[in-house]
């Protein structure tokens, strides 16, 4: 324990100054955080012995449209949404309305394309997760072995960003160091996720949905007051000098915040006019275009958000939910975009590698200390959202479909009850000592994860739920063909000199010409076997 | 005999239930994928001709509508509103659950579940 609070320097004596926080803001966050823990201790009472499992992962599959809309979108929208791209606003203007533009049909495309399939065959095979699902539609140890280990390494960089934010808010609210806030958030998201499963997360992310969207629109209107107008907050930033130019000795470009590609941006913490571009968020055309297919098409069969395709009760419930989903995203996008450019005018006094601090010090110079508790906990809501699946997603993968599946077949109820809630709290316990070097952003390792998730698993996934024609040997290249361009594209930029496109789209389009051109080649499943997925004469 | 060509009917019944269905939800995933294409046309189309404007050609007090470029009204917002409203169609007339749920036929259940190495 000392070790690691010595990580956080001179910084680390504030664990002891906690009494010296405003109260008000403590009060409505303790509330929140209480409202959870009791959720999971409700949650937990439909742990029973029988049907163990069904109800740790998959909420015994009866979710109606709300606890489906909202546990997906929190999982969806997570401290990236609320802290990072909030970050970026602040400090790139209104340039990054770009990076949000896939975020317009999200909804649909998210959920609609394979929500429905997946839930259907998942009922009708007893899939748990879509890596049982793909396991019996192939009949292949292989496929689930490497599907659950992408899963399991995606998962994991995903995490550390949202542990990050999660300190962040926590050093924040309760001035204290980053390495305390980091342990206390830990210490929390764990023990309720290990204890409740599946439904609390399920529960505890609705509750932590409806936050959220409250949260963030509240902010809109007393941040604009503040600022006395919209477009007074707008012609700030029209003025406004680029540091980084400055930097670099150069001039500002004219309206650099108020159109794109924006002003310029830097890798390092401090201001170094040698820090190579932040690739992941600097936006020509090109990524422009990646953007907007990332963060439509990385929806579709994002890990953490599969599980919640397996668990809603009915179509009737998917229709509600897409009622409610349909509208979120404007107001949640919306809301950070016209908030975080009225903070500008505000001078928050953020340093650039500060810039994740945004929304919690606007929360506290815009609203009454009784409302900041609640605005505070939005965001924290998000981060705990997607921290709770992430950390199930894991506990899945090894337990399920790696452990269970594939070498203990014949484990008991009570020995898969305790390695799952073994396994979640050791994911944590590790994914808190990876956020220990605290990356200066969050949103390019949320990217990364949403990136690196949808180049492997989105033309795999897609097409064994709706190709008859797949096969193993088609998925297993995919998988393993679309992470590989990734990640070497990612870390070599080989085609940047021929065309500026995000690693995503390389390594998306290998992983879907790979499914393509390796089922075709190599020899047809099972005719009756794939009768019961796809039905006769489809 | 009378119980064989019940299971018969039974399987047969949820083959062909079980291809309506796959049928159906493709049917959705092309109205999903459609009103993506052309919301992402729409979106980005203006984004780009609006937005990307050469510093030289920036006039010297910006465009604003409702006190935001007016690139981000034009390209972000309002496509939004249309993409959120063409959602709610489809969920109202495209989204449908005409099939019955129906079990795996049990004896090939069991050949499912069971994997090979």
């Amino acid at each position: 324990m000392n070790q690691l609070l010595a990580v956080g320097g001179e910084e680390t004596a504030r664990w002891y100054e906690l009494h010296q926080t405003d109260p008000y803001i403590l009060i409505p966050f303790i509330g929140y955080m209480v409202g959870v823990f009791v959720i999971a201790i409700v949650a937990h009472k439909y742990l029973k012995k029988d049907g163990f499992e069904e109800e740790y992962y998959v909420g015994g599959r009866s979710f109606g449209a709300w606890v489906l809309a909202f546990s997906w979108v929190a999982t969806l929208a997570s401290g990236g949404s609320f802290l990072g791209y909030p970050s970026l606003i602040y400090s790139y203007g209104w340039s990054m309305g770009l990076w949000v533009s896939g975020s317009t049909v999200t909804a649909i495309i998210g959920i609609v394309v394979a929500g429905k399939r997946i839930n259907r065959l998942a009922r009708q095979t007893g899939a748990l997760t879509l890596v049982d699902l793909l396991r019996d539609r192939y009949r292949s140890h292989t496929v689930g072995v490497v599907y659950a280990l992408v899963i399991v390494f995606v998962t994991t960089v995903y995490l550390m960003a949202q542990f990050v934010a999660g300190a962040r808010i926590l050093q924040s609210i309760l001035e204290t160091s980053y390495v305390m806030g980091l342990l206390v958030f830990t210490v929390s998201v764990v023990a309720y996720t290990t204890y409740g499963g599946f439904r609390a997360v399920a529960w505890t992310d609705t509750l932590q949905g409806i936050v959220m969207i409250i949260g963030i629109v509240m902010l809109v209107p007393m941040a604009v007051s503040a600022v006395g107008g919209l477009e007074k907050a707008t012609q700030s930033l029209a003025t406004r000098e680029d540091p980084a130019a400055i930097a670099k000795g150069q001039q500002t470009e004219r309206h650099a915040y108020l159109y794109l590609p924006g002003p310029q941006k830097f890798l390092k913490k401090d201001a170094d006019p040698d820090s190579a571009p932040l690739d992941d968020v600097w936006l020509p055309i090109g990524l422009g275009i990646s953007m907007f297919l990332l963060r439509s098409l990385g929806a579709v069969m994002m890990p953490t958000t599969i599980p919640r395709m397996l668990a809603f009760r009915d179509t009737k419930a998917l229709r509600r939910a897409l009622y409610v989903l349909a509208p979120y995203f404007l107001l949640m996008y919306g809301s950070s975009l016209i908030t975080m450019n009225c903070a500008h005018a505000l001078d928050l006094g953020l340093a650039p590698h500060e810039s994740d601090q945004a929304v919690p010090e606007l929360a506290k110079r815009v609203a009454h200390p009784l409302l900041v508790g609640l605005l505070i906990a939005a965001p924290f809501a998000a981060v705990m959202s997607t921290v709770d699946s992430a950390l199930l997603v894991i506990s899945a993968s090894v337990v399920r479909d790696l452990v269970q599946k594939t070498f203990c077949p014949n484990m008991s109820t009570k020995s898969t009850k305790r390695l799952s809630y073994i396994v979640t709290a050791v994911a944590g316990a590790a994914v808190f000592l990876l956020a220990l070097t605290e990356p200066p952003f969050l949103q390019p390792l949320v990217i990364y994860y949403v990136a690196g998730g949808s180049s492997s698993l989105f033309w795999p996934s897609l097409a064994t739920l709706f190709w008859r024609r797949t096969t193993t040997a088609g998925v297993i290249a995919g998988l393993v063909g679309g992470t590989s361009v990734f990640v070497l594209c990612d870390l070599l930029h080989p085609f940047d000199s021929i065309v500026q496109l995000h690693p995503f789209v390389f390594g998306f389009s290998c992983s879907g010409i790979l499914v393509c051109v390796v089922s075709l080649l190599t020899p047809k499943q099972n005719s009756s076997h794939l009768d019961l997925y796809f039905g006769r004469g489809a | 005999m009378e119980a064989a060509n019940h299971k018969n009917d039974q399987d047969a019944d949820y083959y062909a239930t079980q291809a309506k269905h796959v049928r159906q939800c493709l049917k959705e995933a092309y109205w999903a994928f459609g009103i993506w294409f052309v919301g992402g046309v729409v979106c980005l189309s203006i984004i780009f001709t609006q937005g990307f404007v050469p510093v030289d050609e920036r006039p010297a007090e910006p465009v604003l509508m409702w006190g935001m470029p007016a690139w981000v009204v034009w390209g972000l917002f309002i496509p939004w509103f249309g993409t959120t409203i063409a959602t709610w169609c489809f969920a109202v007339f495209i989204l449908k659950d005409e099939e019955p749920y129906l079990e795996f036929p049990n004896a090939e259940n069991e050949t499912a579940s069971t994997t090979s190495s």
